[in-house]
């Protein structure tokens, strides 16, 4: 419902009154560099991989300096420990481990003398999706670009406290600066039907649709919330910017070297169509 | 109910007590001489009018009804009247006895007088016990350059010293560096809870019902409570009891009407009063279908009517009702407004005490969802309340003014409840529990004046909140956990239907001191304690329709505020200027803030997101008017600061709130060209508002998120703000004998076109994801200009 008000408002308030933004400069103070974690264990075949980088400048205006010859640590509550390895700069593969319901899994890192660690849960996959949809939208107010929309459809597993975080693909691709998350808090044990994704560049006709629903905790779920909310921050009614949270931490916490990012683990589906 | 009667009681006691004690302050050899004073043309009541007597350079202001009272020895007297744009009124009077002296005041020429910047009188500045007061006269305001010519209270109040805004078409004011929920907005006496139409462009109130409007940022007298920072007291128009009239206008935005007439002459009248916004009705002509189904709309309709039963005794009923409406084409929907209700007894128990019993009935409701689709659902929330008061006057004698009274507010919170709207929804029906509570309060003030040139005005409020069951009983939580991160409920604790749950009572001394120099200059010094229990759950840079009123709970503590200020008040040529300059320094305890992330909306543990801190600001004001001749105006400047702190924010150390601006000056100038041409200007340049720019980035996926490595809240400020903004009005000619007169008015808001920053924020460039920049959100980036036609007959 928030989702819906964002959507509306900032469109209602350019559309009553000559709202304007341009680009200016602003100088701003560099902080000191941070341990920037970015990763996702999972139930896939295809292997997962740990993104380790550090924070730049803002206005850096290249990709971040990514992080190479860290040890990397994962271990699941089975007794499974595994050390991953550095097989592109600052991309750490894991080998053994899966995500599997309600499996538990620490990360530690050690970097630049320091040692962080990661806990995190899998949870089970709340959500079945069993079709997908497709409507056309011509261009109006409130839709720029004409175009089909995708639609999901599905179970709502019973149960209160499931979150999730969806990754679209169209022909193969994941879209760009994607960012979907959900939880069932006003929808929980439902049947879905025909629920719009939002926001999102539409399809043409033809087009290979994928939907991957990766099942997520509910700090994850506040975590990509933060985060959305931090990258979205215009507008009348922004929330203050803040720090979004984070679940590495310092095993040191008297140390002043503090870590950023996100280490999670997902059981994830996919939903595959064609748009027609 | 049980509770008010026993108040009410000691009330009529004390009354009572009064009245026969009254009694023997006669023998002490004065009489008095009482009434009201009315603006003749209209009868209209007359506030804060000056009633002098020549010989002895005494005298007292009419009250909020225009009921004076003054107690001299018996003897012959010059009764002396003067009030800015009315005739000087003078007559002899000859006291042996009690004796009611009923006045009218003629106005001076309808159109093309002065323009009159405060209904004060010549001395009312330098004399008055007020301090931190601010008068405007909707006259003046109907003159200053407005956003597409819509006459705006809220707007005109941001150019006075201490008054200042997060930003252009946000809602509501701040006021000495407290936040928009601590202004207590009265219209008629009724709270109001949103004081914005389209967000916080307009205001709702609708300036051809208003008759009078004051702001009190200090020396708050004891007769006011519920809010930290401020009172804005909007009185309605009563009614024309002579004759017919009416008035309206075609603006940019709206079109207003109202209509006044006597219900029986000079005995009682009414007065209605309408506005709606028409930009919608253009989107019927649209091509686009999607643009013609839309429905985007404000209105607001305002009533009074009054009775004199007989010489003590007149009634009142008023009231207000206005809303917001957007329908974007049966996708979404939304629409949210306040409605109020007063009646009012006055009563005249003797020519030294007044009365006036008030009921009053205030609500604030919105609702928003989707009505079709797969996703319908339908939000409301609402907050209701229902205040019984009573206010006493008593003149003692010449040198001593006795004020108290009592009143009980019966709260209902609604905070949330959102449903399915059809069968095909999926979502799950939620409604967070209902709050009830009980708000109750007495208090006494006594003005007195010490020796010719040294007078006191000092009270005690006592105050007490009580946080109640509803009918279906209530539980409540303890919250535990990291502060600065969402807690866990812990501890529930139910309670069954009438339950206390958790009481607070709070004294809250009043205190102002006023010393003469001399004729034209004087020194005032004030002291008040103010508590707040309800607070506005807002959580996003200018407060939204959307946000949620709460009360003061067993976890929410009222929010309380001590204020000193010290002023000093000059007159000079002839009181054609004015001059003020104040200082101010407030600590402000139990000051709500949120954690990163908090969930506002739809949350039965609200409480789990919530951080508590002081407050405090501090600052100058300066302020010079002009009352008279061709050129009228002020200029303002306030030196301020304004910084909270609060556990989980900003390393738990004091930051700017996000309304702290250092400077803030507004210039404001009318100018009678000749009879017919009226030219006016206003000027405002303020600081802009403190916001957190980040100082590093990162990377997730292709994200990149701004990041702040120090975790400090409002380390930067936005550009600075400023803005000129001209209009002219055009009267028709002045023609004996006819009623009918009319008037152009031109306008250009913000004439340069300045794009004053509204915020600075960050994001990602959408055609090269590795780029990163800072954009800035002009909410009205060019030049706005506007006309519009106004009448009455």
């Amino acid at each position: 419902m928030k989702k819906i008000i964002n959507i509306y408002l900032p469109v209602l308030i350019a559309f009553v009154f000559a709202a304007c933004e341009d680009v200016v400069n602003v100088k701003l103070e560099q902080g000191p560099k941070q341990l920037v974690v970015d990763g996702w264990i999972t139930d896939r075949i295809i292997p997962d991989t740990i993104t380790l980088s550090t924070t730049a400048a803002y206005f850096e205006n290249q990709s971040t300096p990514k992080v190479s010859g860290a040890k990397v640590v994962l271990s699941n509550n089975e007794g499974v420990t595994e050390k991953l390895t550095e097989v592109k700069p600052g991309k750490y593969l894991v080998q053994t481990i899966k995500s599997k319901v309600g499996g538990k899994y620490t990360l530690t890192i050690e970097f630049e003398g320091e040692n962080y660690e990661a806990k995190t849960e899998a949870m089970r996959s709340g959500l079945r999706l069993d079709s997908l949809t497709y409507e056309f939208k011509k261009k109006s107010a409130f839709i720029e670009e004409e175009g089909y929309v995708v639609k999901m459809s599905g179970q709502e597993l019973e149960g209160k406290g499931d979150s999730y975080r969806f990754k679209i693909m169209k022909n193969g691709v994941y879209l760009k600066q994607d960012l979907r998350y959900w939880n069932d808090d006003y929808v929980d044990g439902k049947y879905l039907k025909d629920v719009e994704f939002r926001d999102q560049k539409p399809f043409a006709l033809g087009d290979k649709v994928s939907v991957e629903t990766y099942s997520i905790t509910k700090d994850a779920y506040h975590f990509f919330d933060e985060m959305d909310k931090q990258i979205h921050n215009g507008g009348l009614f922004a929330n203050p910017p803040a720090n979004v949270r984070t679940n590495i931490k310092n095993v040191n916490p008297n140390s002043s070297k503090k870590a950023v990012g996100y280490f999670g683990a997902s059981l994830v589906t996919t939903i595959e169509g064609v748009v027609k | 109910m049980k509770r008010v009667l026993p108040k009410l009681l000691l009330n009529l006691t004390l009354a009572i007590f009064i009245l026969s004690s009254s009694a023997a302050q006669h023998q002490k050899g004065q009489v008095t001489i009482s009434g009201t004073v009315k603006d003749a043309s209209n009868g209209e009541n007359l506030i804060g009018v000056s009633v002098c007597i020549k010989e002895t350079g005494k005298g007292g202001q009419t009250n909020a009804y225009g009921f004076y009272s003054l107690s001299l020895p018996p003897g012959k007297y010059t009764m002396v009247i003067k009030y800015l744009s009315y005739h000087n009124f003078e007559q002899s009077i000859s006291l042996s006895a009690n004796q009611q002296l009923n006045i009218e005041l003629q106005p001076e020429g309808v159109q093309m007088t002065e323009v009159v910047v405060s209904a004060a009188g010549a001395k009312q500045n330098v004399r008055s016990m007020e301090m931190g007061v601010n008068k405007l006269e909707i006259k003046s305001l109907k003159n200053i350059p407005a956003l597409m010519g819509e006459v705006d209270i809220v707007r005109s109040l941001q150019l006075l010293p201490g008054v200042s805004t997060v930003g252009e078409g946000a809602s509501g004011f701040n006021v000495r560096g407290g936040g928009v929920d601590q202004n207590l907005i009265l219209l008629d006496e009724s709270p109001v809870y949103n004081s914005s139409h389209l967000f916080g462009f307009f205001s709702v109130f609708d300036p051809d019902a208003v008759k009078d409007v004051k702001l009190i940022k200090g020396g708050i007298p004891a007769m006011y409570g519920g809010r930290l920072s401020s009172i804005l007291d909007v009185r309605m128009k009563e009614g024309n009891d002579k004759t017919f009239s009416s008035s309206g206008g075609i603006g940019t935005v709206s079109t207003r009407f109202m209509v006044e007439a006597p219900i029986v002459k000079d005995k009682g009248s009414f007065v209605i009063a309408g506005r709606r916004s028409y930009a919608d009705l253009f989107l019927k002509l649209s091509p686009d279908k999607d643009l013609r189904n839309n429905q985007a709309y404000f209105y607001d309709l305002s009533g009074k009517m009054n009775y004199t039963l007989n010489e003590n005794n007149r009634i009142y009923l008023s009231g207000y009702f206005g809303r917001d409406v957007f329908n974007f084409n049966k996708q979404f929907q939304m629409n949210w407004g306040n409605g109020t209700g007063t009646l009012r007894w006055n009563h005249v128990f003797n020519s030294r005490l007044f009365a006036n019993i008030t009921g009053i009935y205030s609500l604030y409701d919105y609702s928003l969802g989707v009505p079709e689709g797969a996703n319908a659902f339908d939000w409301r929330s609402k907050i209701i309340n229902n205040t019984l008061k009573t206010d006493f006057s008593y003149y003692i004698n010449s040198n001593n003014k006795l004020s108290f009274g009592s009143n009980i507010i019966f709260h209902l919170f609604k905070p949330g409840e959102a449903a399915p709207s059809n069968d095909s929804s999926p979502l799950n029906p939620i409604k967070i529990d209902y709050q009830h509570a009980r708000e109750s309060s007495a208090y006494l003030d006594n003005e007195q004046t010490i020796t010719s040139n040294f007078s006191a005005q000092y009270g005690l409020r006592v105050s007490m909140f009580d946080y109640v069951s509803g009918k279906d009983g209530f539980t409540t939580y303890q919250y535990e956990g990291v502060t600065g991160e969402k807690k866990n409920a812990v501890n529930p604790q139910t309670y069954n239907k009438g339950d206390l749950i958790k009481r607070y009572v709070n004294l809250e001394p009043r205190l102002s001191l006023k010393y003469e120099l001399n004729n034209d200059a004087s020194i005032k010094a004030s002291y008040n304690r103010t508590t707040q229990y309800l607070h506005l759950i807002s959580n996003t840079s200018a407060a939204s329709p959307l946000d949620v009123w709460q009360p003061t709970t067993n976890n929410i503590q009222p929010e309380l505020a001590d204020q000193v200020a010290l002023g000093f008040f000059k007159n000079f040529n002839n009181d054609v200027f004015e001059a003020s300059v104040e200082g101010f320094y407030k600590k402000m305890q139990n000051q709500i803030d949120y954690i990163n992330g908090a969930q506002l909306f739809l949350n039965q543990n609200l409480e789990a997101e919530l951080l508590y801190g002081d407050g405090r600001a501090f600052g100058l004001e300066f302020f010079l008017k002009k009352n008279q001749g061709k050129m009228t105006g002020w200029m303002s400047y306030t030196l301020s600061k304004s910084e909270r702190k609060v556990d989980g924010i900003n390393n738990n150390l004091y930051y700017n709130t996000k309304y702290d601006k250092t400077h803030n000056l507004s210039l404001v100038g009318m100018y009678d060209l000749n009879k017919r041409w009226n030219l006016s200007a206003t000027f405002t340049y303020s600081t802009g508002v403190s916001t957190t720019f980040p100082n590093s980035r990162y990377e997730i996926g292709d994200i990149i998120v701004p990041h702040n490595t120090t975790d400090s809240r409002n380390n930067y400020r936005v550009p600075a703000y400023n803005r000129l903004d001209v209009s002219a009005t055009l009267y028709s000619r002045v023609k004996s004998g006819r009623k009918f007169n009319s008037n152009w008015v031109f306008s250009v808001y913000n004439l340069y076109g300045r794009k004053n920053a509204y915020t600075v924020y960050f994001r990602q460039n959408k055609d090269i994801p590795t780029q990163t920049e800072a954009v800035r959100l002009a909410i009205l980036g060019g030049a706005v200009p506007s006309v519009s036609y106004n009448f009455n007959f």
